[in-house]
């Protein structure tokens, strides 16, 4: 699934956008492969992220502040719905729809038209805004 | 209802309300003193810490095999944590707010360019998803502290492989799961049910589990002494009760032997638990040689048979146990509550026991009982009191000038357990448990000013291949001991930094806000909460007691201690000391021997006193004592290389044997006299070695040490107080 991430904060003049692919390798692992600005790989699993960036392989744990965005994700490409334990709250109605979370100061927004998921966004605390944007194949 | 009815009841009450009352304790402080850190080690964060090696050759299965088990230990209430992230959210946090404390910037880190210069790398972090969601932070760390330290411990992570969430062991032979238990007493029990669950949940899985840890590995090796010491214990039952049986002949005089007993242990478990709040394992463990005098006591009494010997035995029963209990007593002089405890329950239980022998009576017909009717000593001495003082004397000094040996262990380490704890360290790379740098500080700052300056000692160390390597929290952060810029100097150029970086300048508020709180923070550092060190990767790094920070150096391939304790001295700095913990531990046993030998002398001063004034032969009985004892002493001495402490408080016992069997073999007695008490005496040798020669042989260092000893003191202080009797006629 493609995808272009744009990031809001206060401190930044315009979003910084990225862009790539998505998929969900055979073991449960998400596999984010970043093309533009720079190549990057970020293979997800439970606990820990694995960066691969100018060659370089790096270990890290998930931050908790990153993990209900991450397990929506993966919910919604593993088996096409919301991750069980989130009640999102429908707001419109009609063709499109959203769907938000609120937590904790955090919020994660749903977007779609009839049955396509256009865009998930995350709201942090730190006043960071990410907005992802899928793609048609 | 008679005596003996009565005495079961009793004993039977007793040994409910001991049961229903007593707590028993097992705080190895208690028996080390407020020093001790054998015991105490167990509760501090390192204490706590618990690595499970799951072993096996594919990858996949011990892996998946590992991530079942910490599912399961996640729900477990005696874990606190397992697996959790190196450097956790919390530490974060602090670390976020001590920054300048920790990696305080260089003057020039404030000008407009380089601070534009950091700005533009912290906005270009939300490019890479691993500092992502850090870049909110590096942007309001225009002088990039944070950043730095957050480049550094990533750095110094453990250099082990991943595979799905699991850490690898170096050989890719297990998969390494890390605990941290919760903060609670150590109970033996619970951990070795904890050790055994996870045993058979990796066993179920076709895998090897080895586990290793301060809890772990003391809940094995108790249970170890615990199942010895249970075979060992039915064993000397079993012979015991043969011997008294034979001894009795008739199921009353059986209970008139142990009813003493139960009654004497009945009444210093309460007495210790009215006293204490609890009763240390120790002081009960001293219940089982409290048997070995108290079991005596009968024994005298059955075997006098005329109503005017079993007045006299009567009488010598009682003044023993008292003798003996002022001694005990003396113990409580040590200041260690373990000893005080084991000094009021030798003598509760010993004065109990004795009067309940005296107030049940021997039961026996006159004549019941046959004496055993042998008399070495008209052949052998001619002057035996001063032939006894001078192997006192030479056994003494023999003692006294015989090298100081290393004092021996507690508790032996089982070679199984060895090889665990080998190979764990094989598989993770451990550093040296025995050798580390300690490193102290009423602050951070002034932790991290003194690793700073030992930084060189460890390199030279390094270079002249003293030391292998070794890691300490500075190594993991960027500190210099400089002063951190004003908040002014960094507000003024923040505009035109945030200009050139192309960020919104009206962003410059939140940033000079957040400088000025960390500026505020490192002026005055607040005390780091233990609670935040104990659950990050920086736990075993640094911890806090009371209001002194302490930074473990770890060390690995130290190759020559004694250099590197020698260039750690030279420092002259009294907040760093080299600490060889074997040392350590051997030094706090020499301690507490000294301070149990101080107290034990003025036991015996007082107890001769005592003695003197109600038997004119005190002196030769004191004499003919302290040659077994010394003798008893040096024969250890020379077996093992040194006296331990076990094998000092067993000499007490033996003591208080032989001034019992002293108190009944009397110089002026005729020969029938002198026979009675040479059989009742020897009867009572003959019981005490059944019981303490099965311990000597039980395998279990603690045991060995106090089974041989008084095996050895009872056949010393038979023969020395045998030979003390004087050449008599034979009517």
């Amino acid at each position: 699934m493609r995808y272009t991430e744009e990031l809001y904060h206060p401190a930044l003049l315009a979003p910084r956008t990225s862009r790539g692919e998505m998929e969900l390798a055979s073991n449960g692992d998400l596999i984010r492969r970043q093309s533009w600005p720079k190549v990057e790989e970020s293979r997800i699993g439970q606990d820990f992220v694995t960066v691969i960036r100018d060659g370089a392989s790096n270990l890290l744990p998930i931050p908790d502040q990153m993990r209900p965005w991450i397990e929506t994700l993966r919910s919604l490409l593993t088996k096409g719905e919301l991750p069980p334990q989130a009640e999102f709250e429908q707001i419109g109605d009609g063709k499109s729809w959203r769907f938000v979370q609120k937590f904790d100061g955090q919020q994660i927004a749903l977007l779609g038209c009839g049955s396509d998921l256009q865009q998930i966004e995350f709201r942090q605390p730190d006043q960071t805004r990410r907005v992802l944007i899928f793609q048609a194949p | 209802m008679n005596r003996l009815g009565a005495a079961i009841l009793l004993a039977l009450l007793l040994g409910l309300a001991a049961i229903l009352l007593v707590n028993l304790d097992s705080d190895a402080t208690k028996v080390l003193g407020p020093d001790g850190q054998i015991g105490a080690g167990l509760d501090t964060p390192s204490g706590r810490a618990m690595t499970v090696a799951v072993i096996g050759p594919d990858r996949n299965a011990r892996t998946n095999a590992a991530l079942s088990l910490v599912d399961q230990l996640r729900t477990d209430p005696m874990v606190s944590r397992v697996n959790d992230p190196i450097y956790t959210n919390a530490l974060m946090d602090w670390v976020w707010e001590n920054r300048l404390t920790l990696a305080p910037p260089p003057a020039e880190a404030v000008t407009s360019d380089a601070m534009a210069e950091t700005l533009r790398r912290a906005a270009d972090s939300f490019d890479n998803f691993a500092e992502a969601p850090l870049a909110p932070r590096y942007l309001l760390d225009p002088t990039g502290s944070f950043r730095r330290i957050i480049k550094n411990l990533s750095h110094g992570a453990p250099d082990l492989t991943l595979h799905n969430g699991i850490l690898q062991s170096r050989d890719d032979s297990a998969s390494l799961i890390f605990i941290t238990l919760a903060a609670e007493p150590f109970e033996v029990a619970r951990q070795s049910t904890l050790n055994a669950d996870i045993q058979a949940a990796v066993a179920a899985t076709g895998h090897i589990a080895l586990i290793v840890g301060p809890r772990p590995t003391s809940a094995q090796i108790s249970t170890r002494i615990g199942h010895r010491a249970t075979i060992s214990a039915g064993v000397a039952t079993i012979l015991l009760l043969g011997w008294l049986i034979w001894l009795t002949r008739s199921a009353s005089g059986l209970l008139r032997v142990l009813l003493p007993i139960a009654i004497g242990v009945g009444a210093a478990a309460l007495m210790v638990q009215a006293l204490f709040g609890a009763v240390h394992v120790l002081a009960l463990g001293f219940g089982g040689a409290l048997m070995g005098l108290a079991i005596d006591y009968p024994i005298h009494l059955i075997s006098h048979s005329t109503e005017p010997q079993i007045r006299k035995a009567r009488r010598w029963i009682l003044l023993g146990a008292i003798t003996t209990a002022i001694a005990f007593l003396a113990i409580t002089v040590a200041g260690i509550e373990a000893l005080t405890q084991i000094g009021v329950f030798v003598a509760t239980g010993l004065v109990g026991a004795a009067a309940t022998c005296l107030w049940l009576g021997s039961g026996f017909a006159a004549g019941r009982l046959r004496p055993a009717g042998w008399h070495p000593s008209s052949i052998l001495m001619p002057h035996p009191v001063s032939t006894l003082a001078g192997v006192a004397l030479i056994a003494g000094v023999a003692l006294w000038l015989s090298p100081s040996g290393k004092p021996s262990s507690m508790v032996k380490i089982p070679g199984s357990v060895k090889a665990d704890i080998t190979r764990m360290g094989q598989l993770q790379d451990l550093p040296s448990g025995r050798l580390r740098i300690e490193v102290t500080g009423k602050n951070l700052t002034e932790l991290l000013r003194a690793q700073k300056q030992l930084q060189p000692v460890l390199d030279a160390a390094q270079v002249d291949q003293v030391l292998g390597r070794w890691q300490m929290l500075v190594d993991l952060i960027p500190f210099s001991d400089v002063a951190p810029p004003t908040p002014n100097n960094v507000t003024k150029n923040l505009p035109d930094a945030l200009a050139q970086a192309g960020l919104a300048t009206t962003f410059a508020a939140e940033v000079s806000e957040a400088y000025t709180a960390a500026y505020t923070t490192a002026a005055a550092p607040k005390p780091i909460p233990i609670d935040l060190l104990e659950g990050s990767g920086l736990g075993t790094l640094i911890w806090r007691e009371n209001d002194v920070l302490t930074g473990t150096v770890h060390l690995w391939n130290v190759q020559d201690p004694g250099t590197l304790a020698q260039a750690v001295i030279g420092m002259n700095n009294p907040n760093i000391r080299f600490v060889n913990q074997q040392i350590r531990i051997f030094e706090q046993l020499r301690k507490l021997t000294t301070t149990v030998l101080q107290s034990l002398g003025i036991g015996a001063v007082l107890a001769l006193i005592f003695l003197a004034l109600f038997r004119r032969d005190a002196l030769q009985i004191a004499i003919a004592t302290a040659a077994a004892t010394a003798l008893t002493a040096l024969i250890i001495s020379l077996v093992t290389g040194t006296l331990g402490i076990f094998q000092i408080v067993a000499l007490v016992l033996v003591t208080g044997i032989g001034i019992d069997y002293g108190l009944f073999l009397r110089n002026d007695d005729d020969e029938q006299a002198f026979q009675v008490a040479a059989s009742s005496v020897t009867r009572c040798a003959v019981t005490t070695l059944i019981a303490f020669v099965t311990m000597a042989f039980s395998g279990v260092t603690v045991l060995q040490n106090i089974g041989m000893t008084v095996s050895v003191g009872v056949l010393a202080m038979l023969v020395a107080h045998l030979l003390r009797m004087p050449r008599r006629g034979r009517g």
